[in-house]
This record gives structure tokens, C-alpha cells and sequence, in this order.
């Protein structure tokens, strides 16, 4: 039986008072698309099929998948928005000022034209700080987890037999030796 | 016409780079005069977005035309939108001098489609509800 929710701030704060003994997985890495939801998630629920109890906690800032893949509703969803550069074409004088601030090289800049936002905005707002003509505005786009979530379903649950829910159950396995 | 080459090192004998976003250097070609200009691609080690810089490298530098193995689908665009047409196919086996010698000859098509699929470009991360 999976849940979703919040944990009250007592109940975190007398966590973090205990001597913590319950063993921690922890999946991460840089890269972005490597999977690290898809083998959180069934990891978790491998390890609930072996009988485990388990806390699978999404603590991914920018994009919190894991109620995605179980197909979970979430509780308490908040609107989140960043911010996207808004650039005014009247006062752009095409200097490029905007473009070499872009560590991301989100934007791109036609020759004598007004660069156009195509790459992966974070929404860091440095264009707006070095543009020298104030032509950049500021929109809100709206990065909020979806509240309504179709059916969806972990690999090892849905196809048992998967390449994948195989390798799966095989990392749950020998993880045994480390867990309670 | 000025034709970039994406290469390995800075001279004509230098093998082409595939690479469009991650290449070591662009050859700058003017195709009438012969001279070339080597532009290091201060883009190649961006974490993010690599195609977008180096197109724009590129297009600062005044190129009517690049050559290269693969272009990816953000390369693609801001290429496109610079008005800088793509010839894609190079192959690392041949020197930037004889790709410029089959340009020349008209062995290259110019590509409507980047034909670098994911993994190019696309960053894998957050794309999601057509999220940047």
C-alpha cells in the first residue's frame, strides 16, 4: 500500500533526534533523464515486494516524478512558478549582453535581431540583470506538479518479466545484505 | 560564401570533427578568397545547451553555411533561425580540406531536419509539458 503526503515538522524534528539505524538509499547523480526516478521507484517497490517496509522520499527540487510513476494524487500540491525572460523587441538593441550571461545558452541571438529564448531556461534571471536597455520582463511559467495523475504503475508491478524489473529485483536482492 | 567546418585541430590537414556542439574548432572558410579563420569552440565544454553557443559562436563569426557530421535538434534551430544553412554527413575519416573539396563539388545536401536524434541536444532533463 503506497501513500503520499507531508510529514508534520514535529514528526521530522523527533526524526532527527533518534539515532538513525533504518538503512538510507539514496539514488542521485547530475545528469538529468538517466533514470533515477524510474529506479527509485521500482527499487522501492521491489523491496516492498520482498517484504520491506519502505519510505521512498522524491526530494528532486525540479522535477518531483515519483507520484507520476506510481500514479499517485498528491495531497497538498503548491503552484510553482519561475521566471522566464520576457524580451521587449522596441527597446532590444541586440548587444548580446543577455546571450553571454546565459550559462545555459538558453538563448540564442540572430545577427541584429532580439535573441530568442530556445535552450533550457532555469529561470536564474541573469538576463534580466545584465541587460543594459531594461528590455527584458519577467513572465511566470507555471512549473507545478500535475495535481491530477492518470494510472500509472512501477515496471517490476506492471511487467514482471521486463529486462528492467529483472535488473530491478536483482539490485533489490543484493541489497538485502545492507537492510535490516 | 563563408562555409564553417567543424574540426579536430586548426588547420585544413586536421581531421573533421562530427560534432557540431562538442567540436574542438570551427574553420571559418571563405570559399571565394581561400582564407580561413580557426575559431576555438569556447562552448564545447558548456554542462548545458552546447549547441545553442556554438551556433552562436559561428553565426558571430559571419558563417553563410556549416558542415559537420551531426547536428543536434537545438543546434538545429538556432542555425535556422541565424539563416546559416547545414550540410550534415562529414566524416572524420576525411581531412576539413577534402569535405571543403566535396562541398565544393556538391557531394553534401543541405539537411531540412537536424538527423541527430535524443542524446543530442535535448539534455534528456525536464522536458516535461514543453519545458525548456
Amino acid at each position: 500500500m503506497v501513500t503520499s503526503g507531508r510529514l508534520p515538522p514535529e514528526v521530522i524534528k523527533e526524526i532527527h533526534k533518534k539515532d538513525f539505524k533504518t538503512p538510507v538509499i539514496c539514488v542521485t547523480g547530475g545528469k538529468g533523464g538517466v533514470g533515477k526516478t524510474t529506479v527509485s521507484v521500482n527499487l522501492a517497490e521491489a523491496l516492498v515486494n520482498m517484504g520491506y517496509r519502505v519510505a521512498l522520499t522524491d526530494a528532486d527540487v525540479d522535477a518531483p516524478d515519483a507520484a507520476i510513476l506510481l500514479g499517485l494524487t498528491l495531497d497538498n500540491p503548491v503552484d510553482v512558478f519561475i521566471t522566464m525572460p520576457l524580451i521587449d523587441e522596441s527597446q532590444c538593441n541586440a548587444c548580446g549582453d543577455c546571450v553571454k550571461a546565459c550559462t545555459r545558452n538558453a538563448l540564442f541571438l540572430p545577427k541584429g535581431m532580439t535573441p530568442i529564448l530556445m535552450g533550457e531556461c532555469n529561470g536564474c534571471e541573469a538576463c534580466l540583470m545584465a541587460c543594459p536597455s531594461n528590455a527584458i520582463y519577467r513572465i511566470r511559467y507555471d512549473i507545478s506538479v500535475p495535481k491530477a495523475i492518470g494510472q500509472a504503475m512501477p515496471v517490476v508491478a506492471a511487467y514482471p518479466d521486463a529486462p528492467a524489473s529483472l535488473v530491478l529485483r536483482e539490485l533489490a536482492d543484493r541489497l538485502k545484505d545492507f537492510l535490516i | 560564401m563563408k562555409l564553417c567546418i567543424t574540426s579536430t585541430g586548426k588547420d585544413l590537414a586536421s581531421g573533421v570533427n562530427e560534432r557540431f556542439g562538442r567540436a574542438d574548432y570551427f574553420l571559418i572558410i571563405d570559399t571565394d578568397t581561400m582564407s580561413v579563420e580557426v575559431v576555438p569552440n569556447t562552448a564545447q565544454a558548456a554542462g548545458r545547451g552546447a549547441g545553442i553557443g556554438t551556433a552562436q559562436i559561428i553565426s558571430d563569426k559571419g558563417a553563410d553555411a556549416l558542415l559537420t557530421g551531426v547536428v543536434g535538434p537545438n543546434a538545429f534551430a538556432a542555425l535556422r533561425a541565424a539563416n546559416i544553412k547545414v550540410y550534415e554527413g562529414a566524416s572524420f575519416t576525411e581531412t576539413v580540406r577534402e569535405a571543403m573539396e566535396r562541398f565544393k563539388r556538391g557531394e553534401y545536401r543541405a539537411a531540412s531536419a537536424p538527423s541527430g536524434g535524443p542524446g543530442r541536444g535535448m539534455g534528456g532533463m525536464r522536458r516535461r509539458r514543453g519545458r525548456w
